[in-house]
């Protein structure tokens, strides 16, 4: 899927981490 | 990856998942069941918290708490749990110490907030919520296991950081989400385990360095002196009897809370016995991801004066620092959704510990032996250890239910010790019978 990628998988990673740090910021958010 | 800084990162990887694997694996799935901890309990003992709500009488309340203590002479009453919900009961946490810190008895009775009616009570330590908790904190060691922990934080941060370095190097040729198959259980396994630490690499990372403080903390601050930061002290102004006969008022207390401290939402009561004539209000603020109950607010127990406020919204940057690490490990600051999120991120550390195991028998595996036999032989060892890893944690668990807390920790510590022991004896003995063979040179995944 992504064999042919611009991005280095070290990007991907810190795209995911991202992502990942806001769905928990959004049910914080969601949670108050 | 000949370079050494990479050689370097690639053996810390090894060396962490290799000697520390199984207590990471271990303790983030015993992490990840124990972020439900108040969940189970309530669900399994539906009798206990369960109440059906009616009208109160005033002070009806006051005289329960003082009926249920009578019930329970030579307990003190280590504080009030507030119920979480309405139709939820107030639960009394009494302690007697027996012989020694180890050998003592925590009674938890639980009661009706509007009728006062005592609906039941229960040996804490024997409970399955002491069991998940005790189980993750310390692994049943009573003695440095809460240590033992806090090391495996620091090992599991290594190995995440570890991981992050080496990644690029196996990942030049690879796509991110590409997972080989067909080219054998170690490259099927190692993907999996490149793709899934990556994706949850800031969360072990944040799990793995809370972890670590909470684990090591208590060593730590005893060795720095450092105080907790919301301590309170006064000087005893009472003899302790003369303390512990001072009426206390529970709608009185939670009045005065409100009076002095409008967005505490109270959660623990603890009336003082030791001579200083006050009560303790904890309870949480609408805002922040800080440990539960750690705002405060300390009463007179004679006249409800405030004594003492502790709100962490306005505290500096340290205290906020120390009270965010237990907020952040937990995870009960997004609802429930944050809490499976919680579970399932966890659970990747427990993955990794596995899928690295295989990597490293596969790579380990004698070279004359042909592939199946060699992925039989592997997929049989790891099942075997983690089967073996899940049949002590479920012995344990039934042991603690069943003869109790204390004598289970017992054995477990002195089993830890003897491990430990024979383990050390065994790899200085196979160092000993390495250095007779010539060296052989790493393969890499």
């Amino acid at each position: 899927m992504f064999k042919k990628q611009s991005l280095h998988p070290y990007w991907w990673g810190l795209i995911v981490n991202v992502l990942m740090a806001g769905v928990i910021l959004a049910l914080y958010c969601e949670a108050r | 990856m000949g370079k050494p800084t990479n050689n370097f990162w690639w053996k810390l990887h090894s060396w962490t998942g290799l000697y520390a694997g199984i207590v990471i694996g271990v303790v983030c799935l015993t992490g990840g069941v124990a972020v439900f901890i108040p969940e189970i309990d309530r669900l399994l003992r539906p009798d206990l918290y369960r109440v059906t709500v009616r009208p109160s009488q005033p002070g009806q309340l006051n005289v329960a708490i003082a009926q249920a203590r009578r019930q329970y002479p030579g307990y003190e009453l280590l504080g009030i749990d507030l119920p979480d919900a309405p139709g939820e009961a107030l639960r009394l946490d009494l302690f007697k110490k027996v012989k020694k810190q180890t050998d003592s008895d925590r009674q938890r009775v639980f009661i009706n907030p509007h009728t006062g009616e005592v609906i039941g009570t229960r040996d804490e330590m024997n409970s399955l919520a002491n069991y998940l908790r005790q189980i993750h904190v310390r692994l049943y060691d009573g003695l440095y296991g809460r240590q033992i922990v806090g090391l495996a934080g620091i090992a599991l941060f290594l190995s995440a950081l570890s991981g992050l370095v080496i990644y690029g190097n196996f990942m030049k040729r690879k796509g991110f989400t590409e997972v080989r198959r067909g080219r054998g259980l170690r490259i099927w396994m190692a993907d999996w385990h490149k793709l899934v630490g990556i994706s949850a690499l800031a969360f072990n990372l944040m799990i793995a360095g809370t972890g670590a403080w909470l684990g090591l903390q208590p060593k730590l601050m005893s060795w720095f002196s450092m105080n907790v930061p919301n301590a309170y002290k006064t000087e005893k102004r009472l003899s302790s009897d003369a303390d512990r006969l001072v009426p206390f008022d529970l709608e009185k207390t939670l009045a005065a809370t409100r009076r002095h401290f409008p967005d505490l939402r109270p959660a623990v009561l603890r009336p003082s016995s030791e001579g200083q004539g006050v009560i303790e209000i904890y309870g949480d603020v609408p805002t922040g991801v800080y440990e539960r109950h750690i705002n405060k607010l300390v009463l007179d127990k004679t006249d409800y004066r405030p004594l003492f406020k502790y709100d962490v919204r306005g505290q500096n940057g340290w205290h906020k620092l120390y009270f965010v690490q237990e907020g952040l490990h937990f995870g009960q600051f997004g609802g429930m959704t944050l809490k499976w999120l919680y579970l399932a991120l966890g659970l990747t550390a427990s993955f990794l510990s596995v899928s690295g195991f295989v990597i490293y028998l596969q790579r380990k595996a004698p070279k004359g032996l042909a592939r199946p036999e060699a992925e039989s032989a592997v997929k049989k060892k790891v099942f075997a250890y983690g089967m073996a890893s899940l049949g002590v944690l479920f012995l344990i668990g039934f042991c603690s239910l069943t003869l109790g807390y204390v004598p289970t920790a017992q054995v477990v510590t002195a089993s830890v010790y003897v491990g430990l022991a024979a383990w050390l004896i065994w790899e200085v003995a196979r160092y000993v019978r390495r250095r007779r063979k010539p060296k052989k040179q790493p393969a890499y995944v």
